[in-house]
């Protein structure tokens, strides 16, 4: 059985606004609730959720950028509020909407700056670098400043800087956010092949349902704080599905897409109503993921 | 470890300063315009000492060498920790701290030091040359002047940690920052003689300017090894005080999620 690398156990945090002009009164917001899960060594995991669900929060408390309320973690086997310094040699961290870059100044400056805080002899982090661009494809964007590189060079460029120092936990927080489709397949590949090869551990927020595809195994849906499904993707296919699609090719080639649902009608009293002359192929089909997704969303606490 | 930290500083400082001569015509402009600044104040001072010769006891000389150890000391903060201050006191507001937290090194001094502002050099220049031409600075106290340069230095350094750490317990308080600093910045250009009695005991105690701006220009002139002690003292406390206040404070940090690139 593989190591449990994260390990979360009934994970509180609130914040507090005040409210009124002179008798101020304190109004509190539960980010996340009692939220307990874990992570298996080498295990990619999909962090999902609407928006304001709590699933930034929870990684930035994983991270040590957050303090909780209640609650304990166990990242790689450290406090993430007690040994800042230590886990943040273990693990990396992309979030979409930051950059570690420096915005004048050459990518390679502020790899030279990361390699210092990671205590990485240049030659080394050298190495790193070259193995990193190449499968990411960014060799060419080593002396380029930073405020010259399209959106999807840059997130590739944080990706690896987030990965200088070869850390076992990856923490990635919307990295496909305004990402081309080239941009995006080039990450997720990485990331799938940075999993299966390095067993580096992967928990990756985003609300594209094909980066949870594509590079997850498992799924973690939580909305207002709290969990509400904890499955492997396969299983969230076959599970929470009761909708199919049916395609239809007649023999003029025209072809007709109809749906049931299987928990209202068996599939043998489905075809019996369908009139399937004429038709030359038929072809069953389960639903997108992001449909799935969507009415988990929609319907959550039903899966609860 | 202490020796890795070093490295990453130094790396981190140099960066800073290639960043801000990343925009070179703008350097040059802002260094010269603050050498200009700074000799503008003082040909101000230098006339009203003209008039009135003494100010309670204080000469030119004195009140240059207290300028000049102001403006020094505020140019080492601007060109190796302007970070500290209203900078950080910005991103602690607007919940954008995280990278430092994410870093292993020392998260107060990486946030302090990634920040050069090319004024400071202006500043320094100038600093330099208003102590050396106050005539306190001889021979016999080169020493003493260099201890009481360090001190300035780290009281600076704490008032800028403590009034970016209060905007971990109030919120929207980076205002409120910027206009303390201005408060200080304020009472830092007058002579020292000019505040007497608990105006002088306030501001080597509770608000404690004097420690920049009085009690250094006293010590050399009047040589009190009791004020040399007291001025040691108050710097260490006031020192490891602020850190303690601004780690305390970080606890309390809320991160934010506004799209942001450094520099």
């Amino acid at each position: 059985m593989p190591k449990e690398v994260i390990l979360v156990d009934q994970l509180f945090k609130s914040f507090y606004s005040s409210k009124g002009w002179f008798r101020k009164s304190l109004v509190k917001t539960d980010a996340v609730k009692n939220l307990s899960f874990s992570v298996c060594a080498g295990e990619c995991l999909a962090f999902i959720g609407p928006n304001g669900a709590g699933k930034s929060t929870t990684v930035k408390l994983l991270t040590s950028v957050l303090y909780p309320t209640s609650g304990t973690a166990l990242i790689d086997g450290l406090n993430p509020w007690k040994n800042r310094c230590a886990l943040a040699h273990r693990i990396g961290v992309v979030f979409g909407q930051r950059s570690q870059l420096w915005y004048h100044l050459p990518v390679c400056d502020s790899f030279s700056l990361l390699a210092a805080a990671y205590d990485i002899p240049d030659h080394v982090a050298q190495k790193k670098w070259k193995e990193l661009s190449e499968m990411l494809n960014i060799g060419r964007l080593w002396r380029m400043p930073v405020k010259q590189l399209s959106l999807g060079q840059r997130m590739r460029c944080e990706i690896a800087a987030s990965l200088l120092h070869s850390p076992s936990i990856l923490f990635l927080d919307e990295p496909t956010i305004g990402l081309d489709v080239e941009a995006k397949r080039i990450l997720r590949d990485f990331l799938k092949k940075e999993a299966s090869e390095n067993g580096t551990t992967i928990l990756l927020t985003s609300h594209d349902t094909e980066d949870i595809e594509k590079v997850c195994q498992r799924v973690l849906l939580i909305n207002n704080g709290t969990k509400m499904l904890d499955t492997s993707v396969q299983r969230l296919k076959t599970d929470f599905l009761s909708k199919k699609y049916v395609r239809l090719i007649k023999t003029n080639g025209d072809s007709v897409r109809l749906s049931f649902d299987t928990h209202k009608q068996s599939v043998q009293s489905f075809l019996k109503q369908t009139d399937l002359n004429d038709i030359t192929d038929i072809t069953i089909e389960n639903p997108p993921l992001e449909e799935i997704i969507r009415a988990l969303y929609i319907g959550g606490e039903a899966y609860a | 470890m202490a020796d890795r930290q070093y490295h990453f500083f130094f790396r981190l400082i140099k960066m800073s300063m290639k960043q801000s001569y990343a925009l070179k015509a703008a350097f040059w402009l802002r260094l010269i315009f603050m050498i200009v600044s700074d000799l503008i104040m003082l040909i101000g001072w230098y006339v009203m000492f003209q008039s009135f010769h003494t100010i309670n006891g204080w000469s030119f000389e004195d009140f240059m060498f207290m300028s000049g150890l102001n403006i020094s000391t505020f140019s080492i903060w601007t060109l190796f920790f302007r970070g500290g201050g209203t900078y950080m006191a910005q991103w602690i507001q607007n919940g954008e701290f995280d990278h430092f937290l994410l870093s292993p090194p020392n998260v107060l001094f990486h946030a302090s030091c990634c920040v050069s502002e090319p004024a400071g050099w202006g500043d320094f220049i100038t600093g330099i040359c208003l102590m050396a031409v106050s005539g306190l600075v001889t021979f016999n106290t080169f020493g003493i002047v260099l201890i009481l340069f360090i001190c300035a230095v780290l009281c600076f350094l704490s008032i800028s940690f403590i009034l970016t750490a209060i905007n971990f317990y109030f919120k929207n308080a980076a205002d409120l920052t910027e206009r303390l600093f201005y408060v200080f910045f304020c009472i830092c250009g007058y002579p020292g003689s000019i505040y007497t009695d608990w105006a002088k005991v306030i501001l080597i105690t509770v608000f404690p300017v004097g420690l920049i701006s009085i009690l250094p220009v006293e010590i050399l002139k009047n040589m009190q090894f009791s004020s040399f002690v007291y001025l040691l003292c108050a710097t260490a406390v006031l020192f490891l005080g602020s850190i303690f206040l601004f780690y305390r404070g970080l606890r309390r940090y809320e991160s934010g999620n506004r799209t942001i690139l450094r520099g």
